[in-house]
Order: structure tokens, then C-alpha cells, then sequence
């Protein structure tokens, strides 16, 4: 995935173009799709503890780009 | 009421799809919940009223596993004092012609408080006020809503983390009462019931002796996990061991069981590792329990009159705004009844909480950029003045537009708003199918990638309009509906 330049939109502005997913998080894990751009809808019926904002606090990543997941409380 | 015998089931939720591809065999429906795979734009200047989108292709992919699907509603539930947003019915009724259900089912529960402004969401599906009103109100909407449809119904029997009032019906009495007066079917939540006994209300067997068990059609289970002191319905895994004894003790008394259904959200199973075997594993034991239904059936029921509950509880309006203002430290309505109970405190940890999760999920890239320059502390800052200023949004889009523009107001990080600007522009193009435009003052790959990557910032100035390309194959439009322009 990368910029794939398109036109030139402008004298001096130039349009490249992206695809939506690059907004989409890292593949932090594989089994459950981690599609942030087919989750727009309400949330799921669930009344009890939202995991999504844990996971973005323990989400870190090393010097490799390795994604590492910290203790879930 | 003559209904398939459907076997047992899995829940099936974005993000689950594969997973529930993959354990097929293992199952004999599944039980889509449809509006999270609905979305909403509003009119591009405004104006006008907006629809509720159903994508089509996304929901036909689970009758392709060749299973019967039943539909579990989830934002449309059945008990507050008003209907709630009357633009569900549409995209329901475009849902169940899809899916084509045996029955549906909605949560005994209300999501937003009235006052002369209209409605204010709440962000969490919350426990009505168990009173004469209420039983008389519910069971008139969900007489409408089977003539309306044509489609047999049962509600949720919900969590519910307060203590009971005094002078309510009992849980038990409660739900008892409305699906008899609304000749409706019961979604028994064990896991919910047990949530509910485990942090002091009424005990699950008791509960068992006063509903109908003829009108029990569907049982939900699911796991949890504790936050102080208190079991919560996460469902964050596999069934606690004393659900699974509850099912096994409670199905034999059940002649018109019809599904049972394992419930779980799709981030909790990579996280806390839940293997497909455990999860084959615990739909082979709800199976053997499932071959048990009818096969204690006492004769004649031996409930007993139902006990009136007190003429001098709160209105179901009364209720709503006494909630939702005690949520929010305030004093209205009917809050002096809970200011003091300490499940107030979770519901509201839970609402910030789901709110958080809609963030980060929604806007990754700016969140992390968020984080980066405001740091821990100045986000939770942050968060804390929206939710003061805003009530939550149901659709995730909704919250992320409205939370986006508070940001801009609030906030000032070089080239933040491009940040901003290009998530939306991909929720846009996800929703629409249409590419979307966007203008960064700085090259905008190496500097997303740094936010992505959690690297160092790589500003490059130059002016680039940015293409938002759709993703291949996803939440395109109905037929029918022009894609608003962004």
C-alpha cells in the first residue's frame, strides 16, 4: 500500500490517492477480523465492560513494527 | 404459537463473520444483530431527515452458511415510555425481509430520557422502572410492533446493575406480567439473570418460578467479568460453570424452547485467547442441553397470583430523566431513588467506557495523535468535557463525526485536523462506495504511517488533495439509496 499519485489537481496541488483502510488499526490479531471501516453501525449488545479502549491503552509497537499487547485488566 | 425448532446458535456481529464460517458445523442458526451492520449518514448540508442503511450484501453472507438466522435488535428496545427512533422500523423491515426470521427479539430495556428538546441518548441500554405503567406501556408497543410486522416477538430479559426499588415487581413478576399481557414470546439471558442475582437481585431459580416457561422461546448465554464488586454482562468469554448448571437445570422445564444462542464479543476472543475448539467445545455441552428441553415438564403451572406493585413509584418518564440526570451528577426526576446505589456508578463507568471504545475503534489515528500530544491524562481530560457537553451517539459514525468536530474546537496539533479529516473521509467512502477528497498541507503517507506505526512525526509541507479510496467489497449502499455527497 502506498501513495499512488493520480493527476495533478492544480498548478501546485497534487492529488494522490489512499485507500480507506489505511485508517484501519494494525492486524493486532488474526482469528477475528480487525475491521474498523465495517464497524460503523451501534455497538453490539453487550452490557458490561468495553474491551476496545484497553486494548488501545496496551497497544504498543517495538522497534521491528512488532505489535505487542500489555495485560488486560 | 407454532415456531421452528432452530437448535443451538452463535451470535453474529462485524467482526465475527469468519470465525463463524469456520465453526459451521458446530452450529445450527445463527442470530444477527442487525443494526451493527447498518449504518447512518446524515444529509450532507444538515437538513432533511436521514435514513438508517441497510447493507444488503453484508447481511446476506450469513445465509450463505445455509443455517436459519434469527434477528436480536439492539437499538430499538422495547422499554421506555416513547417508541424509540421510528427510523429502525424501515431498515428492520428491509432486515427481516433479508433474513427472513422465525421471530425477532428487542431488549426490555431504553436507551434515551425525554424532556422538551426531544430525545437524549444515553449510550447504554438501561433497566425501566418495574411498575403497573411500565407492564401496561411495553406490552402495548409490542402488541404494535407484532401487527406492525407480522412477525412473532420476544423481548431481552435485561441486566440490570441497581438495587430494586421498593414497591417494583420482581424481576420475575415484572416479565411475567408484560409477556402475558403482550401475548410475546421471552428471550431468557441467563447469563443476564445470573449478572443480575450475583450483584443482589433476584436469584435465577426464583426468577424461573414466576415467568411463563410456555412463552421461554429463546436463551441467551454468555460470560463476564468483575469491575468492582460487581459481575458485568461483558460477554468477554465462555459461560461461567454455574450459567452452563443453570441452562442444564432450567431447559428440561421448557416445552417451547426453540434456539439457544452463545453469546460473545468478537475483540474479547483474540484477546483473551478463547481457541475455536473451546468455543466448539461449549456449543457441544449447550447442545446436549438443548436435547433435553421438555423433558421434565411439570404439570400445570404453580406460580400463583402476581403481587401488584406500589401505586406511588415513579413515572416511566419520571424514571428516564431521574436516570439519566444521576448519571450526570444532577438532580431530576426521579434520581434521588438512585443517586446513592453504587450500580449508578457502574453503568456510568460503563458508558464512558463504550464510549472510549468507539473512539479508538473509529478514529485510531487520531486518538493515537491525541494521546501522543496531549498525553494520558490530558485525553481523559478531553473525553471527560465531551461527555459533559455531548450525549452519546448510537451509530459509531455519528459519535466520531460529533467528537471530531469537538476536537477541532478543543484542540491544536499540527496538521490534526487532516488527521481528522482523512478518518472520516475513509468512513465516508466505507459507507457511500464513493471515493472522497481531502486536502493535506503535508505529505500524508509517512506522517499516517508514523501514527499508525508509533513512530517519530514525519512532516513533509507540500499540498496534496488526497483520493479516499473506498475498501473493495464493503458497506456499499442499498439499491435504491443515493450516497449522500461528502
Amino acid at each position: 500500500m502506498g501513495i499512488q499519485p493520480s493527476r495533478q489537481a492544480t498548478n501546485r496541488v497534487v492529488r494522490v490517492s489512499l485507500p480507506a483502510d489505511v485508517a484501519s488499526d494494525l492486524a493486532k490479531f488474526q482469528r477475528v477480523q480487525k475491521d474498523i471501516l465495517g464497524k460503523l453501525g451501534c455497538l453490539a449488545c453487550c452490557s458490561g465492560w468495553d474491551i476496545r479502549w484497553d486494548i488501545f491503552n496496551d497497544f504498543n509497537v517495538d522497534k521491528n513494527l512488532k505489535v505487542n499487547a500489555g495485560p488486560l485488566r | 404459537m407454532d415456531l421452528p425448532d432452530l437448535g443451538v446458535g452463535f451470535v453474529y456481529l462485524p467482526g465475527l463473520e469468519s470465525l463463524s464460517e469456520t465453526i459451521s458445523r458446530s452450529l445450527d442458526v445463527v442470530e444477527v444483530e442487525p443494526q451493527t451492520f447498518w449504518t447512518h449518514s446524515p444529509p450532507p448540508d444538515g437538513g432533511g431527515v436521514s435514513s438508517f442503511r441497510v447493507n444488503r450484501d453484508r447481511l446476506e453472507r450469513p445465509l450463505a452458511m445455509g443455517r436459519p438466522v434469527l434477528v436480536h435488535s439492539i437499538g430499538y428496545p422495547v422499554g421506555g415510555s416513547r417508541d424509540g427512533d421510528p427510523r429502525h422500523r424501515a431498515a428492520l423491515k428491509e432486515t427481516f425481509s433479508i433474513l427472513k426470521p422465525a421471530w425477532w427479539s428487542e431488549h426490555m430495556s431504553f436507551l434515551a430520557a425525554h424532556d422538551s428538546r426531544g430525545p437524549r441518548h444515553i449510550g447504554f441500554l438501561m433497566p425501566p422502572v418495574q411498575s403497573a405503567e411500565s407492564a401496561r406501556v411495553i406490552a402495548e408497543r409490542i402488541r404494535r410492533l407484532q401487527d406492525e410486522f407480522g412477525l412473532p416477538f420476544a423481548f431481552e430479559t435485561g441486566v440490570n446493575y441497581l438495587r430494586p426499588i421498593p414497591g417494583e415487581l420482581s424481576d420475575g413478576d415484572f416479565w411475567a406480567e408484560i409477556a402475558e399481557r403482550a401475548n410475546c414470546g421471552i428471550l431468557l439471558d441467563l447469563h443476564n439473570v445470573w449478572t443480575n442475582a450475583v450483584n443482589g437481585r433476584q436469584g435465577l431459580a426464583a426468577v424461573a418460578d414466576r415467568l411463563p416457561l410456555e412463552r421461554v422461546w429463546e436463551i441467551h448465554v454468555a460470560g463476564g467479568q468483575w469491575h468492582k464488586g460487581y459481575w458485568l454482562d461483558s460477554h468477554s468469554g465462555l459461560p461461567p460453570e454455574p450459567v452452563i448448571e443453570a441452562a442444564a437445570a432450567l431447559v428440561p422445564r421448557l416445552p417451547a424452547l426453540h434456539a439457544i444462542l452463545l453469546e460473545i464479543i468478537p475483540d474479547q476472543i483474540d484477546a483473551r485467547n478463547i481457541t475455536e475448539e473451546e468455543i466448539a467445545l461449549c456449543l457441544a455441552r449447550l447442545r446436549a442441553i438443548w436435547a433435553t428441553r421438555g423433558s421434565a415438564l411439570s404439570g400445570g403451572s404453580a406460580r400463583g397470583p402476581r403481587p401488584a406493585a406500589a401505586a406511588d413509584l415513579p413515572s416511566m418518564e419520571a424514571w428516564e430523566h431521574g436516570l439519566d440526570a444521576a448519571l450526570r451528577g444532577e438532580e431530576a426526576g426521579a434520581s434521588r431513588l438512585v443517586a446513592q446505589d453504587p450500580g449508578l456508578d457502574i453503568f456510568s463507568d460503563l458508558i464512558a467506557m463504550a464510549r472510549r471504545g468507539t473512539l479508538v475503534e473509529a478514529l485510531p489515528l487520531s486518538m493515537r495523535y491525541l494521546r501522543r500530544g496531549l498525553g494520558g491524562g490530558g485525553l481523559d481530560t478531553l473525553f471527560g468535557r465531551f461527555w459533559r457537553r455531548a450525549p452519546p451517539e448510537p451509530f459509531m459514525s455519528d459519535e466520531a463525526r460529533r467528537f471530531s468536530g469537538f476536537v477541532r474546537s478543543e484542540v491544536s496539533l499540527p496538521h490534526l485536523d487532516e488527521v481528522i479529516d482523512f478518518e472520516l473521509a475513509a468512513h465516508r467512502a466505507a459507507m457511500t462506495g464513493a471515493p472522497q477528497y481531502v486536502a493535506f498541507s503535508c505529505a500524508p503517507e509517512p506522517l499516517l504511517m508514523a501514527l499508525k506505526h508509533g513512530d517519530p512525526l514525519e512532516i513533509v509541507p507540500c499540498d496534496v488533495e488526497v483520493e479516499v479510496t473506498p475498501p473493495a467489497g464493503k458497506m456499499v449502499p442499498r439499491d435504491g439509496i443515493e450516497p449522500p455527497t461528502p
